[in-house]
């Protein structure tokens, strides 16, 4: 199975104009997932706990984002759910404790503990380094383009 | 060629370490090293450094403690934003390890 194929769900793709902070994320996130059975019932707590202690925002060369993530337990079955911001939201940059990031891309990744997804994090953090990737990426503007932007993008 | 062993640190111990772990690898095999590495949360470093020998340490996530061993933060090689930056700390602190 292709990274695309066992991470990627359209039905885990949204575009969000503005979220008050980042528990209001949480638990629209985590609405999504449970519902979709990917998480487990303590989810919730672990990825607020989990961002508070080990912060996820990242600086890269393109576009700033935030990939959340849970300790393997409280997940049911791979994911990347995505979604993109008009405003941005603050998160506080990976491996620091103060400084902050302000990130319009968040990619909250379901980590089961298999080698794939290793890869699937090399890829994304490759495909944040091409700017004329990004650039298209940033110009979509519905759920199918981007489903089918990342579909060929980590694949590659 | 040269051993070096490598404690690489994330919040879970498992995917951002093991990104960052293969990388330091592949630099270090480069520049005439051969890396042992192992992947840690922060609360799984001291029990590595007193079950081995470690010569250095590099993590994406804060640190509990302070450690004799020399630390690099690695987000820049996550991200790819300061690779150079990245290799460049790495090599000169192995350089000036007693090994």
């Amino acid at each position: 199975m292709s990274i695309a194929d066992q991470f990627l769900h359209k039905s885990l793709i949204q575009f969000k104009q503005h979220y008050d902070c980042q528990e209001a994320f949480f638990s629209e996130l985590n609405q999504r997932l449970s519902t979709q059975g990917y998480v487990e019932e303590s989810y919730l707590s672990n990825i607020i706990s989990r961002e508070n202690i080990y912060p996820t925002g990242l600086v890269t060369s393109t576009i700033n984002i935030a990939i959340p993530h849970t300790d393997p337990q409280h997940i049911k079955k791979p994911f990347i759910d995505i979604t993109k911001l008009n405003s941005p939201l603050t998160f506080i940059e990976m491996g620091s404790t103060d400084k902050k990031v302000d990130v319009t891309w968040i990619f909250a990744l379901g980590v089961t503990n298999g080698a794939n997804q290793v890869e699937l994090l090399q890829k994304l953090m490759r495909l944040c380094s091409q700017k004329t990737t990004i650039n298209k990426l940033q110009s979509l503007t519905d759920i199918e383009e981007i489903y089918q932007f990342f579909s060929l993008n980590i694949d590659l | 060629m040269k051993n070096i062993n490598v404690i690489s640190v994330c919040g879970s111990g498992t995917v951002t370490s093991s990104m960052v772990a293969e990388k330091v690898k592949d630099i270090l095999e480069v520049n005439g090293y051969k890396a042992k590495t192992v992947e840690v949360n922060p609360g799984g470093v001291d029990g590595q450094l007193t079950s081995g020998k470690w010569d250095i340490i590099v993590h994406t996530s804060p640190l509990k403690g302070t450690y004799q061993l020399p630390c690099i933060n690695a987000v820049g090689l996550l991200t790819g934003l300061d690779e150079e930056g990245f290799i460049e700390e790495l090599l000169k602190t192995i350089e000036k390890l007693d090994i």
